[in-house]
């Protein structure tokens, strides 16, 4: 014991480098020291502390949303930065971003296990908003992942929607008047998704969906959608 | 032969993973206690064992080397086995091909070797079925030979088991499938308690040897216990053996497949930022030296958050060249990507064509041109992986960028030491079981020129063995290998390598090195190396001819008489099947002998490498020693695997037979494949999914 106690202390203590310590310590030392008591607290980057009101979500001018992973409380306000034929990328001050096309969250990145994309059908209402009683029964969507291909680890499902009665949302002052409708996808994996759909055009203006089967849920609220302009 | 500390960090860290797969047995392949079991663990894992039981410890890696066979290398030491009260210690091999595996209504069937290669005494064989016949309950049985028959055995072959060869380490034909034969079986029940199955078996094995001089007894062939397996990477199993002894392993599993950590937290990519249609083409900006200076600086800032350093640059009007050193990184597109990104967002709406160029140890590798417009049309669609990976060029880089106007970056990371700790873990040495020291390593590297450096290491041992002054060889040989234990002993500070090399590009698909000083710990000389490796080809071909002089065990920098002339031709081929690559080597030993040796990898596209390799040289088996004939395995983990953040670092466990003579290569840092193969087209494209990360 006495041998392995002064080979843990050896390695402990002997790590270093030109760069001060070695890059791995760096990392190590930063990301644990944010956990010890007492430790400075890291600058508030996220936006959770400040209130986000109707008024300056306008005056930004941008298209936002507000995330987070379903097992975790907190949300993070991301803004569009980019766009390419419907997909909007809304990134956040902590390097994450998400992918929507319309209220289907087709990618993530920085969260933890990436989600690559998502291939879906040209009538998924939830990519491309319909009434909610124009809906199709089920869909098919293939979800990709990271893996020693460019074609990347694919797994395919088939979702069945489920009308589960109506709800009323509030998103940051705005009240908007939804279907709760209840996706159950099987196939390769076999997840829900849940999402509030307007009750007029269809569009998700709240959702949880699948991120893959190690990061589990996301949960999305659009405050300002993407408009094309 | 080094412990991989990060792994048992990573296993520890990774307790609320998943149990799956089958257990391992006290010999460390798939099966119940002694017995094996008709089941295959999942494509890839690898199983680290360390089992305690009566008077013998046994340490064992398996690997699932494809899915349909698995590999274990083993040490075992037995306490008291000669009749002196000496111990035996010995290595041995084991082989498990699943035939079939079980059906709704059909066992999995499995046929095995146990010391595949008469290296000790575990050899036996074995036909074993296993078949789920309730909701977690598995029967096994099977018929075995050899010692697995060595107890209640009845005559059921065609001739007599011959003895394994003197010295052994050889495939032993005479005997598989020999002499007496006896029925196995065993039962385990995966209860209700999370990870906890109970197991129990019958097994004919008489363990003679281990029995024969000590106070271990066999006194009965049931085993009963359990094994708790709390997640997908530990497992600790307890039993109760042949109704005299209790045993305990302790077994750490990963899957190079499966990362343990999270492998994007909070570091995701910079949006890419497409041009706008209607973005003014001026190109007045390209003549401007002030303006490319600027750009240049602004790239280095931008691409230092990703550890990414710009060696050499050229901007022209509609064109950008980036020899760029990818210093954290694991994945080398994840990295082109990343670069792609900000170059879309910096550079002026005429840049139509990235082609960027990873420098890789001082050797510009293979140049990835992309075209703007395109990545602009593929971005976030769901085939923009594959799109971008189609439309990518692959190239050979050139030694430099040609042309005017090139920005040569002065090395930033010119200088670099480094103190680190390493633990020596000595598994395979016959003289030294299993033993585990501590050694702190210095090394320090100055980067005089552009493929030029100087590199210092040296180390200590601050836990280990005294100072070795007596040499314990009997090698008929030259003793290039069998004094290692007079190089690795003790506690003074040793010079483990002072070289100057220099790396450089005769042609664009051409690698050069010249690296002379102080190789290794055991050798000082020159060594120059020269690649063919072509970016897109699945073959590449080396030469290297070293002249190498044996050095003084006791003086950093003297030698003794002992030189020679050393040096092999080698052929590398990427199979494309699952990863597999081979390599031959043919040439001329350290002990002057002459031969060949074969290495088949399995390398993943995040890292991780799983080598085996065999020697054989016209050293006769006698001469050689135990073994016959050199072999070893190394396995090589990157960190990235088990951290959340990105890290190109890498830990490896090397279980050669370090204290051979024969077929014994000079050990020198750095050759050209090594450097080159993970930016090859085949890598690439293995890890392009990376590319939009």
């Amino acid at each position: 014991m006495v041998r392995l106690l002064a080979i843990a202390l050896c390695l402990a203590a002997a790590a270093c480098s030109s760069e001060g310590r070695a890059p791995l310590a760096d990392v190590l030392v930063e990301r644990i020291g944010a956990l010890i008591p007492g430790s400075p607290p890291p600058p508030s980057t996220d936006g959770r502390a400040e209130a986000l009101t109707r008024a300056a979500v306008e005056a930004a001018g941008a298209t936002l949303i507000r995330a987070g992973l379903a097992a975790e409380t907190g949300r993070f306000v991301m803004s569009g930065v980019s766009e390419n034929a419907g997909f909007v990328t809304y990134a956040s001050r902590l390097s994450q971003s998400v992918t929507l096309q319309g209220g289907l969250v087709t990618a993530s990145r920085g969260i933890g296990f990436d989600l690559l994309a998502v291939e879906f059908a040209a009538n998924d209402p939830v990519a491309r908003p319909r009434a909610p009683d124009d809906w199709p029964q089920r869909v098919a969507r293939t979800y990709v992942f990271p893996a020693p291909d460019p074609r990347g680890k694919r797994v395919t499902v088939t979702c069945r929607f489920i009308a589960s009665g109506t709800a009323t949302l509030e998103i940051v002052e705005r009240v908007h008047h939804t279907r709760r409708i209840l996706e159950r996808c099987a196939g390769d994996a076999t997840f829900d998704n849940l999402h509030f759909a307007d009750a007029e055009t269809g569009f998700v203006w709240q959702t949880q969906q699948w991120l893959g089967p190690r990061q589990g849920a996301i949960v999305v609220e659009v405050i300002e959608p993407f408009t094309g302009e | 032969m080094r412990l991989p500390l990060a792994l048992v960090i990573v296993s520890a860290a990774a307790l609320t993973a998943r149990a799956e797969g089958p257990g391992y047995a006290f010999y460390g392949g798939p099966g119940l206690f002694d017995i094996p079991v008709a089941e295959s663990a999942e494509d890839a894992e690898l199983a680290f064992s360390y089992a305690l039981l009566g008077n013998t410890q046994r340490t064992a890696i398996s690997f699932q080397a494809v899915p349909r066979v698995n590999a274990t290398i083993r040490f075992a030491t037995i306490d008291d086995f000669e009749p002196d009260g000496s111990d035996l210690s010995f290595r041995s091999f084991d082989l498990h091909f699943q035939v079939l595996d079980e059906g709704r209504l059909t066992p999995g069937v499995a046929v095995g070797f146990r010391d595949v290669l008469g290296d000790g005494i575990y050899g036996s064989e074995y036909i074993v079925a296993t078949k789920e016949i309730l909701p977690g309950v598995k029967l096994t049985g099977g018929i075995g030979w050899g010692r697995l028959a060595s107890d209640a055995g009845f005559d059921f072959a065609l001739s007599d088991r011959r003895e394994t060869t003197d010295p052994g380490g050889r495939l032993q034909f005479d005997s598989y499938f020999q002499g007496d034969a006896a029925f196995f079986g065993g039962l385990s029940w995966a209860t209700p308690v999370k990870g906890l199955t109970l197991k129990a078996e019958y097994v004919p094995d008489a363990y003679a040897g281990e029995s024969a001089n000590s106070d271990f007894d066999v006194k009965s062939p049931f085993n009963v216990g359990a094994t708790w397996a709390p997640n997908a990477l530990f497992a600790l199993t307890g039993a109760y053996l042949y109704g005299d002894t209790a045993a305990l392993q302790i077994t750490f599993k990963a899957n190079p497949r499966n990362p343990i950590a999270p492998q994007d937290l909070g570091a995701g990519p910079a949006p890419f930022r497409a041009r706008a249609d209607d973005a003014p083409q001026n190109t007045a900006w390209a003549g401007q030296a002030e303006i490319q200076t600027a750009l240049t600086d602004a790239l280095a800032t931008a691409l230092e958050a990703d550890g990414i350093l710009i060696e050499e640059a050229r901007f022209q009007a509609d064109a950008v060249d980036l020899y760029i050193v990818n210093q954290s990184i694991q994945r080398t597109p994840k990295a082109i990507g990343r670069i792609a990104r900000i170059l879309a967002t910096a550079l002026p709406p005429s840049v139509e064509v990235f082609r960027i160029t990873p420098v890789e140890d001082g050797l510009p590798t293979t140049t990835i041109e992309l075209r703007r417009s395109a990545l602009e049309a593929q971005v976030d669609r769901p085939d923009a992986t594959m799109q971008s990976f189609e439309t990518a060029r692959f190239l050979d880089a050139p030694a430099r960028i040609a042309g005017e106007d090139v920005q040569r970056l002065s090395p930033q990371d010119r200088f670099f030491w480094s103190i680190n700790p390493r633990i020596p873990l000595t598994l395979f040495d016959t003289d030294d079981a299993a033993d585990l020291d501590a050694e702190l390593v210095a090394k320090a590297s100055v980067r005089v020129a552009r493929g030029l450096s100087l590199t210092g290491q040296v180390s200590r041992f601050v836990i280990g063995s005294d100072q070795e002054t007596q040499s314990t060889s009997t090698s008929p040989l030259p003793r290039v290998r069998s004094d290692a234990d007079l190089y690795f002993s003790g506690r003074d500070i040793e010079l483990d390598r002072l070289t100057a090399d220099y790396v450089f590009k005769p042609a664009p698909a051409v690698y050069g090195r010249l690296s002379g000083g102080y190789l290794e710990r055991m050798f000082g000389g020159i060594s120059g190396e020269v690649l063919w490796a072509p970016t897109a080809s699945d073959f590449a071909l080396g030469a290297e001819v070293n002249y190498a002089r044996q050095r003084e065990f006791d003086s950093p920098f003297g030698f003794r008489d002992y030189e020679v002339v050393t040096g092999h031709g080698s052929l590398y081929w990427d199979t494309g099947l699952g990863g597999i690559e081979a390599q031959l080597d043919v040439g001329r030993y350290l002990a002057k002998d002459w031969g060949a040796t074969l290495t088949l990898s399995r390398r993943f596209a995040n890292g991780w490498d799983v080598s085996g390799y065999i020697t054989q040289t016209d050293v006769d088996f006698d001469d050689f020693g135990p073994g016959s004939f050199a072999k070893g395995v190394r396995i090589t983990m990157p960190l990235r695997w088990g951290l959340p953040f990105e890290s190109r670092s890498q830990a490896t466990l090397d279980l050669s037979e370090f204290d051979r003579d024969g077929g014994a290569r000079l050990r020198v840092d750095g050759r050209l494949y090594e450097r080159v193969r993970d930016t090859d087209v085949n890598t690439l494209e293995q890890q392009w999914s990376g590319f939009w990360q």
